[in-house]
């Protein structure tokens, strides 16, 4: 029974943004007028093919005025608040993805979730006053001072806790709730202590902790400009997952982040932190959702005997320390990430990298044969996991790469069963694949963008090892780059890795993907603008991940919110 | 310095006690339930993915009275000895109907997982999540003491989208499944007596901690540059920190607790390896106690345990035939392995088999779940009488991806509501595979009348029937 397919209609990214809102001029906003060639970045974005044809962004989309902290947001504004090292999202339950990331605007807090965190309340504020260095950091102040200490604590680590200064209608009732906690709560501790303890568990509870509200209806130009402070919170939980420290709350007291520029100055700081290293780095661990990759090692324990599932955190980790290499070591960006040829291995990851030597049970960096291997798409984690027990899969390698990498929009297969010519014994996977998607309704979208680009990494194995052969018949890895509108030939992987890198459609897909981590939503038609920016400075290999993330504090919608 | 704190030191609550213990009702908690001395209804629902093998998955005896022999030889046959409590209709469909048809996104796998409880288009964005709220949460807050939602339990890797998830607290909201057995259970079950005064006192220390912070939800609340939605999700909040549990008044049930090894055992398992296929069985085999025993102990009315995801796997490496250790369950159910399909080189009996095994191991875990439930004696004979569990799957053959004559069981007699020991055709013509005499949205319907919530018309689907199955009723 033939269905009606949808056709493959290629790449999201093509149309030219079309946007008339955007909000007052400002200089530094990347996504305005005439100023998407220039801007505060290193790098002038006039790489590769040409300029970006000048674009404006449309009016931000009405999002929520409510965003939720993510559980990783969460652990790292606790700590950074009571300097405990806790990790109480152990114990929430797991976030739903947006947008193909656990960081979206509509996350929110139920049953379950706001239970646990009472409790993580209740836990942490013992924990601080059973602490004495918490005590103090938190405190700041002599408790002897009795009640105007209670009063500067209830100001100066509300004003952490909330990221803002509180209001006197805010500090009255948790200065009312102070003295009750002698009574209220057990133990020894005197009873300054008990009250810094019900206070704290109140703080923890806030809607005002749990959520970073953006309340400022201050208009212009059809956006809402952002407070100094709900821009200091947008910007440290992007950048560091974690609250504003005290350089970036002055900057906001002091009317700085009221511009794109001084945005960027304060994002080139933080840019620079561990926290941000830790971003980076869980971008591309969700990107190429390494959480799964330990059910996506059974391999063939004959053929294969040394990976397992045990060998999924170091796969993991060999990716992740080599983007971390191509962007804080080198100082490169999108065309190494894809092309670079070295990795990071141990004495189980040499042999199947090829690679003699010898080893120990840590990463250790190596180069690599750049005729065989060539950044991402070419390491073990991603071959392994898009592979069976004892064969490759390009349908599997080749559908990522068109809908993670490319952003090409496929749709889900249909629910055929075709009638087959009967298979040859001796056969590559190429050729059975070909046939497999030979009818009328799989080749629409397998021949021309899917098994083209799986087919380019045939080289490698189910386990990712480099071959030449398969069942005694030379591999064909050659290929166009399908769903591209250059439909750049490629004889293997790795040249195959070069085009897509070099590629519009994987530029702006990777500046998307950015997009969707950094804003928690999906892009809009308002976006495609900033996006063909980003994705042109991204044609230059010198402008770095970082240089990226910090243009992304540049556009109309980070500065503005869409007025609801 | 740093205090490290542990991550059990978390699990135990301030003052030591394990929180959750029966608390009194110091103030009106945020949606007081029907309190009463009979014994209480509940569901549970158990759900799997991809299908199962058609040709022998359901009863062989003829439409009528079911007897053990009727499951001789079908992926069943393992709860055969249940077939006095077993009602199966057959012939049912999902609502949204499958791919192509019936508006909102997805696939058949996609909708499979998130329209069979929530009868509700999926939106068509990356994670096409549903657009409807599911009926365990619909029921579980009806029927809940305090009106807590329901239970919602997981065994294996959860994807991060439809596939990952079958019950919805709201249109888009998952109701996120513990996947961990051990937090799942911590929370409720009891260590023993503290007295009534910490418990009073802690009652009222939470509520002095939200007052001090009502009037910031009171600021946002009135703060008109707040959508309605961003109110609702504020007020969502402040309920779920405003809820004290409340203890339903039961007859005669057993305490929340199961014996210490097994509690020692759940305690230690390790917490970053639950979703790997290598303990899928373990953590099955907790999460069913988990379940059995909420059920009994009456913390939950209502709760869901699914399988894996769907589209997904596990890799059934303890099974047989050799198929089993190489491919995940979703290669298997198509009846392909690698992507080259080896239709024609792979006999279709091997997959078919390897299938086979994968229901019969699945009715295995059933039964020792149906074992647990018959050992508790209530009122009315035992929990499973006075329950009913939906078993449930994405799809009926995973080859087709076919969202029609869907696998379906109901065991339990739910206090009578529904016929036992049957086997009905629900269809009006002579098939099965039927597009229109029986949504799956009617089955709802009649599951939320049963459990006490009344209702005509459950779902969005626009091709969903109002009513109840009323064939299905004693």
């Amino acid at each position: 029974m033939a269905l009606a397919l949808p056709a493959c209609d290629g790449s999201i990214g093509n149309h030219h943004a079309s946007g008339s809102g955007g909000g007052p001029s400002d200089p530094g906003i990347i996504d305005q007028g005439g100023n998407n060639g220039t801007g505060g970045g290193t790098v002038t974005g006039t790489g590769g093919s040409g300029t970006v044809t000048p674009c404006t962004a449309g009016t931000p989309p009405a999002t929520t005025r409510l965003i939720r902290l993510t559980h990783a947001q969460y652990d790292n504004t606790v700590r950074a608040l009571t300097g405990l090292d806790v990790h109480p999202s152990l114990d929430f339950p797991v976030d739903q993805n947006q947008a193909g990331f656990d960081r979206g605007i509509d996350l929110q807090a139920g049953d379950v979730l706001g239970k646990a965190y009472r409790t993580s309340a209740e836990t942490l504020a013992a924990a601080v006053v059973g602490n004495a260095t918490a005590f103090s950091k938190v405190v700041g102040c002599d408790p002897a001072g009795g009640d105007a200490c209670r009063d500067m604590f209830i100001a100066s680590f509300g004003r952490r806790a909330f990221r803002r200064p509180l209001t006197d209608a805010e500090k009255a009732p948790l200065a009312a709730l102070f003295p009750q906690g002698a009574s209220l709560i057990d133990g020894t501790a005197d009873s300054f202590h008990k009250g810094v303890q019900i206070v704290l568990e109140a703080m923890f509870q806030s809607p005002n902790f749990i959520y970073r509200p953006e309340l400022s209806t201050q208009a212009s130009g059809g956006v809402i400009a952002l407070s100094g402070y709900e821009m200091a919170s947008r910007l440290s939980y992007f950048l560091t997952n974690g609250p504003p420290d005290d350089a970036l709350m002055d900057a906001a007291a002091g009317g700085q982040l009221a511009t794109a520029d001084g945005v960027a100055s304060q994002a080139q700081r933080l840019i620079a932190t561990d926290a941000a290293k830790e971003t980076v780095r869980d971008f591309h661990h969700q990107w190429l959702v390494m959480d799964n990759y330990a059910n996506k090692l059974a391999k063939d324990a004959a053929k294969y005997p040394t990976v397992t599932p045990d060998l999924a955190p170091l796969l993991a980790q060999e990716t992740e320390k080599f983007v971390a290499e191509v962007t804080f070591a080198q100082g490169k960006g999108f065309t190494s990430l894809l092309t670079a040829p070295f990795t990071f291995v141990n004495s189980t990851t040499a042999p199947l990298y090829g690679v003699s030597g010898s080893f120990g049970s840590s990463l250790t960096r190596v180069d690599l044969d750049p005729a065989k291997r060539a950044g991402l798409f070419t390491q073990l984690g991603f071959l392994a996991t898009h592979a069976y027990s004892n064969q490759s899969s390009p349908i599997h390698r080749g559908a990522f790469i068109q809908r993670n990498v490319l952003c090409t929009k496929i749709p889900d297969p249909p629910p055929m069963v075709p009638e087959l010519p009967p298979l040859m014994a001796t056969q590559t996977t190429r050729q059975q694949v070909d046939m497999h998607t030979a009818p009328a309704e799989c080749a629409t979208c397998h021949h021309q963008y899917i098994n083209p680009v799986g087919f380019g990494l045939e080289n490698y194995d189910a386990v990712g090892a480099f071959r030449t052969t398969e069942n005694g018949v030379t591999i064909d890895a050659t290929g166009t780059l399908a769903g591209t509108a250059a439909n750049a030939p490629f004889t293997d992987g790795v040249s195959e890795s070069a085009a897509i890198a070099a590629s519009p459609e994987a530029q702006r897909c990777y500046s998307t993907t950015w997009m969707r981590y950094a804003y928690g939503r999906a892009e809009t038609a308002a976006d495609m603008c900033a996006i063909q920016v980003l994705g042109s400075r991204l044609q230059d290999d010198s402008y770095k991940i970082t240089d990226l993330m910090v243009d992304l504090t540049r556009t109309t919608a980070f500065m503005y919110r869409g007025a609801n | 310095m740093k205090l490290h704190l542990k991550r059990r030191s978390f699990l135990r609550g301030i003052g030591g006690i394990t929180l959750g213990l029966p608390f009194l009702e110091t103030f009106a908690p945020r949606k007081a339930a029907a309190q009463t001395a009979t014994t209480p209804k509940r569901l549970a629902v158990f759900f799997n993915h991809n299908g199962v093998n058609m040709p022998n998955w359901f009863p062989t005896t003829a439409y009528g009275a079911l007897t053990s022999a009727s499951f001789t030889g079908t992926g069943m046959e393992p709860i055969a000895s249940y077939a006095p409590k077993i009602l199966v209709p057959r012939g049912l469909h999902q609502v949204p109907r499958g791919f192509g048809r019936d508006p909102g996104g997805g696939d058949d796998h996609a909708k499979g997982v998130g329209c069979k409880l929530t009868a509700a288009p999926l939106a068509d964005t990356t994670e096409k999540y549903a657009t409807g709220v599911s009926i365990d949460q619909v029921i579980a807050k009806a029927v809940n003491a305090g009106g807590k939602g329901a239970l919602n339990l997981m065994v294996g890797y959860r994807n991060k989208d439809v596939l990952g998830c079958i019950s919805y607290v709201a249109a888009g909201q998952q109701a996120s499944p513990f996947q961990d057995p051990w937090k799942a259970f911590k929370d409720w079950t009891g260590t023993g007596g503290s007295g009534t005064t910490v418990v009073d006192k802690l009652a009222m220390r939470r509520k002095s901690v939200i007052d001090a912070c009502k009037p910031q939800f009171d600021a946002l609340t009135s703060n008109s540059a707040l959508s309605s939605q961003d109110k609702q999700k504020l007020d969502l909040y402040a309920s779920s920190i405003r809820t004290i549990e409340t203890t339903a008044t039961t007859v005669g049930l057993p305490k929340c607790s199961l014996p210490d090894a097994r509690t020692t055992e759940i305690m230690g398992i390790n917490a970053s390896t639950i979703t790997r296929d290598s303990e899928y069985q373990k953590i099955g085999g907790m999460m069913m106690d988990v379940m059995a025993l909420a059920l009994a102990c009456d913390y939950n009315r209502v709760v869901t345990l699914q399988w894996g995801s769907g589209a997904g796997g596990p890799i059934f490496s303890w099974l047989q035939p050799a198929l089993n250790t190489m491919y995940n369950h979703h290669k298997l159910s198509h009846g392909s392995t690698t992507d080259g399909g080896e239709m024609g080189t792979l006999p279709e009996a091997d997959w078919r088999s390897a299938l086979h095994n994968i229901d019969l191991w699945y009715a295995t875990q059933l039964k020792g779940l149906l074992d647990r439930l018959t050992m508790y004696t209530e009122p009315g004979g035992t929990l499973l009488d006075n329950m009913t569990l939906l078993y449930m799957n994405d799809l009926g053959d995973g080859l087709g991806h076919n969202w029609m004559d869907l696998p379906v069981m109901l065991i339990g007699g739910l206090k009578g509501y529904f016929k036992q020991g049957q086997y009905i055709k629900m269809t009006a013509g002579s098939g099965t595979a039927n597009d229109k005499d029986a949504p799956t949205n009617q089955l709802l319907t009649t599951l939320a009348n049963g459990m006490g919530v009344p209702m005509t018309n459950f779902g969005s689907a626009p091709t969903g029937k109002a009513g109840e199955f009323t064939a299905l009723k004693a």
